[in-house]
């Protein structure tokens, strides 16, 4: 027979003979597969998607947002002393509060608004030159008169169809439009955005501007002849004082870090838990292949012996797991495939279905080539016994080892039993002293249990532990907002301090009302690298604000508070001095003060960019921020649901219903990942747990034989072997567990410094009772279960055939 | 013989093994009875169902049909618990190999079963142990690990461990299977030293020199008992007349 022909007899009688093992064994192989190539699609779906977007929509590379007037002479200075500004525009746009914005389904009559939205609603037509809003088919639409392109976002959320109706109340009445179809936003796409465009054609944009009730906003939009150098703009019109910057700066790489972020967060936990069961399924093939030549060492010395060479021999173990190992990845990457439609289905609406190309195919099949190839090298060196085991040693004693190692296994083994001594023993439990000798003596081989199932338990803890963080209200208070139970913001009405006086005062009068606090954004400038830049801040008291400070404390009389992202950029610590002065065309050195920073703070609001000063609000501030605290008696919610009827140009919240919104983006991706990796820890903590026993049992056989001989029961001799398994599953899962609180904050910690997203510090806040009660608790029931199963058929076995081993 | 004499009553028992098609039969219809202190060998031809029938007459395999009675015990209607405890205070074994717990002492693996049986004295069984090792020359191998002692010291140990728990019969399978004769020699005269302690002994091997030592054997052929010769009591000096009567009915049976 040739060898091939041969290779292929063995592989499918191993198979037969040996089913379970195989099947635990290729079903591990195919869940990190399956793992591997899903993290692999998603990654490249989320970056084609982004990247189709982007190509199609062409976004600006570095855009300005300011409300106020504008110095056209000054912008179009700016414009020709750079040449790399391969086009530039200015965007017009009206915002409107969510309560201003009503919907009706045409279907079905339904109605409602927007409130409940804690997203800047603006209103823009098509731009000509660049940064277009797309449809769902790629296309850049020109809504007619009357019309309205709603972003996807409202689509998905308030389920809204083509025909429905919006109506946008102004100061004059309300102004109806139809909903002609859903747009896509580069600029806006991410999650993580706080506002979002609506597409009007030029004559509603004229009539709603002259109806009144929106805020007019600028967008100043740039593109470059090399997006790169968006930083290098940025510092330019920043130091140029008689630009228009009173709002936000973005550039090209935040938008892009904002877009991946939130979806892109799915994709990182499916890559790390891929790898960590990678690590499982690497640790368990070593296992069994090792279990196996054990098991089969007569067979192997009885080929050697009839002339067939080890390396033959090592080709026919290779060729099994070769075997497996593609099974496995082929049937890993097909599961794959609708895994990440689903997936990126979410992904897909809100950026542009990316085109299939070579990169789609050639991610995943590198992902799994790699797996494969790792996986099949780990064989290689463990199938490096074969060549060395003597042929006689092999056929007549059953054993893999040399002489020297067959001594060196006996010394071991007389040293141990000489230390662990029944005569010694001093209890009268003798099933617990042999299953606990038997644990140390095979401790090499038992390590395995512990070491994959607190692999385990960080995979479930972590995931759960962030999302559970993510949610907690006392995360928003680690996060720069204040801790209160509602939020009143102020933005784009042109009443905004009447508005902001009337709601004050009603707040206090407020029985229900226990504390309020206010917050102005204001502009100040400070020195940055070339010359004077904008700086966004809050000011009001900030003592009773219970905002958690990483190093010192809110800013008194002559001092300043900094987020991370600005301490950073400014390179200031607690103590530092900075230069302050107000913003606008008028200001000059002579005017700035210096304040001295008193805390670092974290802060996820505003791009991470904040700083906190003292005082009074200014009245041309450019929005507000009111907190409010509420008696225990009063339900946050309707009490906002009161003021927003009360102040239709307010948006009022619940704090808490503002932080989900604020995190839904992170909170959703960690949700699925949180989900994906309870489901896959306890998968394969089922399967390794079995494949691990099944092997076992068949190592234990003679020594179970002779238990049985001497006068053991089956019942005794089943639950050593549980006790075993129990003890080693406890121990990692404690283990797993201690590792996962201990040094589970400073892995996140690592990461989010890495991710530079302005946390350099996250306090986990994990629901003890579920991730170190029941998780722990599901997995130890998992390994108990299994082991009760795979025990069970010691009942039945034949000891007298185990005798023999 | 009386029923109360009786230690071991095997009764129409058939052990067939299922796994292959058609089922392989290891032994049929097999009606055996030993006497208390009795020492009886079985012997047969390679592949003749002497293992098989020493593993269901001892309560290691349960027969497919049949009944066995062991010390006035139905093996084939007690429980899990109740045959434990059969196996561990009324009978004891000694196979070819050495069967031990390998990360055990010589000491530790005799004293396992003893210590199970009594656990609360322990004192006691451990002064038995050590008259034992004494008794069978092992004394100074006591604290070696069982890879550190030669196959004869190792079947000795077996031995010692099948008598702790002073059983009322031992079943001895090839126990000198794996043996030189001068070991071989050694271990017979240890067993029939056990015997003449008072102690049912049952025997198999394929070694008339050690079936000469028995007071009776039976002949064992494809699973059958084919016939059965008594010796009567052993005495060193007619060893070599009782070999010669043995080999001479043996070859007449085709061994």
């Amino acid at each position: 027979m040739s060898n091939a022909g041969l290779a292929v007899r063995y592989v499918r009688s191993d198979l037969h003979t040996n089913p379970g093992a195989h099947l635990a064994l290729t079903a591990l192989l195919l869940l990190s597969a399956f793992l591997m190539a899903t993290g692999a699609m998603v990654a490249e779906r989320l970056v084609g998607s982004i990247d189709r977007l982007f190509e199609i929509a062409e976004p600006p590379d570095f855009l300005q947002m300011h409300r106020g007037d504008l110095d056209h002479a000054a912008l179009d200075a700016f414009a020709a002393e750079h040449p790399e500004i391969e086009a530039w525009l200015i965007e017009e746009m009206l915002g409107f509060d969510g309560a201003a914005v009503g919907w009706q389904h045409a279907a079905t009559g339904a109605s409602g608004d927007l409130a409940d939205s804690v997203m800047d609603n603006l209103f823009v037509t098509q731009n000509q030159e660049f940064d277009f809003l797309l449809d769902a088919e790629g296309a850049v639409p020109q809504p007619a008169p009357g019309q309205v392109y709603v972003p996807v976002a409202y689509q998905q959320s308030y389920d809204l169809a083509v025909g429905d109706r919006l109506t946008v109340r102004t100061d004059t009445g309300p102004h109806q439009l139809q909903v002609a179809g859903f747009v896509r936003d580069a600029q806006m796409a991410s999650s993580m955005s706080s506002a979002t465009r609506f597409l009007v054609s030029e004559q509603d944009f004229e009539d709603l501007e002259a109806a009144g009730g929106g805020a007019p906003e600028h967008i100043l939009e740039y593109r470059l002849t090399d997006g790169a150098s968006a930083g290098d703009l940025q510092r330019a019109y920043e130091a140029d004082p008689d630009l228009p910057k009173n709002g936000q700066a973005v550039t090209i790489g935040m938008i892009r870090l904002l877009n991946a972020l939130g979806d892109g967060l799915v994709a990182v936990a499916l890559v790390l838990g891929s790898l960590v069961l990678v690590a499982v399924a690497v640790i368990n093939l070593r296992f069994v292949v090792r279990g196996t030549l054990e098991d089969e060492v007569r067979e192997i010395g009885a080929l050697r012996a009839i002339g067939i060479s080890h390396r033959q021999i090592s080709a026919l173990y290779l060729g099994k797991y070769a075997t497996l190992t593609l099974l496995a990845c082929a049937a890993g990457g097909a599961l794959a495939v609708p895994a990440t439609a689903g997936l990126t289905q979410a992904m897909q609406v809100n950026y542009a279905a990316a085109p299939a190309g070579a990169a789609t195919v050639l991610v995943p099949v590198a992902a799994l080539g790699l797996l494969g190839t790792l996986v099949l090298l780990l064989c290689r060196q463990a199938l490096r016994r074969v060549g060395k085991a003597p042929v006689v040693g092999a056929l007549v004693g059953g054993s893999m080892l040399s002489e020297r190692q067959t001594a060196r296994r006996a010394r071991r083994g007389a040293a141990r039993a000489r230390r662990h001594r029944l005569a010694a023993y001093s209890g009268t439990r003798v099933n617990t002293f042999l299953a606990r000798l038997d644990l140390r003596a095979d401790l090499r081989q038992w390590a395995l249990v512990p070491v994959v199932f607190a692999l385990l338990s960080v995979l479930m803890i972590l995931p759960m532990n962030l999302l559970s963080t993510f949610q907690s209200p006392r995360f928003g208070t680690a996060m720069g907002a204040p801790e209160a139970d509602l939020l009143v913001d102020l933005q784009f009405s042109p009443d905004l301090e009447d508005t902001r006086t009337g709601l004050l005062a009603d707040l206090e009068r407020d029985d229900r009302v226990t504390e309020v606090s206010v917050l102005a954004t204001e502009l100040r400038e400070v020195p940055g690298e070339d010359g004077w830049e904008t700086l966004r801040v809050q000011v009001g008291d900030h003592h009773d604000a219970a905002v958690q400070y990483l190093h010192g404390r809110p800013p008194g009389p002559g001092q300043v508070a900094l987020s991370v992202l600005n301490a950073q950029r400014y390179q200031l610590a607690v103590g530092d001095t900075l230069p302050v002065r107000p913003a606008g065309p008028v200001s000059s050195t002579d005017q700035a003060s210096p304040a001295v920073v008193s805390g670092v703070y974290q802060d996820l609001t505003m791009g991470g960019y904040t700083a906190k000063l003292p005082g009074e609000p200014n009245p041309r501030a450019a929005g507000y921020a009111i907190y409010a605290r509420v008696t225990e008696a009063t339900d946050p919610a309707d009490l906002a649901a009161e003021y927003a009827d009360r102040y239709p140009t307010a948006s009022v919240i619940q704090m808490a219903e503002y932080l989900d919104q604020t995190m839904s983006f992170v909170t959703s991706s960690f949700r699925v990942a949180a989900g994906l990796a309870l489901a896959f820890a306890l998968v394969v903590a089922a399967l390794i747990s079995a494949l691990f026993l099944s092997l076992q049992l068949k190592r234990e056989r003679q020594r179970m034989g002779v238990l049985f001989a001497v006068g053991f029961s089956r019942r005794e001799i089943v639950t050593q072997m549980r006790t075993k398994a129990l003890a080693a599953v406890a121990v990692g899962v404690l283990g797993g567990t201690v590792a996962a609180a201990a040094g589970g904050q400073h892995l996140v910690d690592g990461v989010l410094v890495a991710a530079g997203l302005g946390i350099t510090e996250l306090r986990l806040f994990p629901q003890a009772w579920l991730v170190y009660g029941v998780y722990p608790a599901l997995l130890v029931g998992v390994g108990l279960g299994v082991s009760v199963l795979t025990t069970a058929r010691i009942r039945s076995a034949q000891m007298s055939r185990w005798l023999r081993g | 013989m009386t029923a109360t004499d009786t230690v071991l009553q095997a009764s129409n028992v058939t052990k067939e093994y299922p796994s292959t098609d058609p089922p392989t039969p290891g032994i049929t219809g097999v009606d055996l009875q030993v006497a208390a202190r009795e020492f009886l060998a079985v012997m047969g031809a390679s592949g003749s169902g002497k293992s098989t029938l020493l593993q269901v007459i001892s309560g290691m395999d349960h027969p497919t049909g049949g009944q066995v009675q062991i010390s006035g015990h139905d093996l084939t209607a007690l429980g899990d618990d109740q045959a434990s405890r059969l196996r561990l205070t009324t009978i004891g074994f000694v196979f070819q190999q050495a069967y031990f717990l390998r990360n055990l002492s010589i000491r530790d693996n005799i004293l396992l079963p003893a210590l199970k049986a009594t656990p609360r004295r322990k004192v006691q069984v451990l002064a038995r142990v050590e008259a034992l090792m004494a008794r069978f020359g092992i004394a100074d191998l006591a604290d070696r690990a069982i890879t550190e002692v030669s196959g004869g010291q190792l079947q000795r140990a077996s031995i010692c461990r099948a008598l702790v728990c002073e059983p009322e019969i031992v079943f001895a399978d090839e126990p000198t299977g794996s043996l030189n004769s001068q070991t071989t020699r050694e271990v017979m005269d240890a067993l029939t030293e056990v015997h003449a302690d008072g102690t049912t002994l049952v025997l198999v091997t394929h070694d008339p020199t050690c079936a000469a030592r028995a007071e009776r054997v039976v002949y064992l052929r494809d699973g059958r008992l084919d016939a059965e010769r008594t010796l009567g009591p052993w005495r060193p000096a007619t060893a070599r007349d009782r070999e010669g009567e043995l080999l001479s009915w043996l070859t007449g049976l085709g061994f």
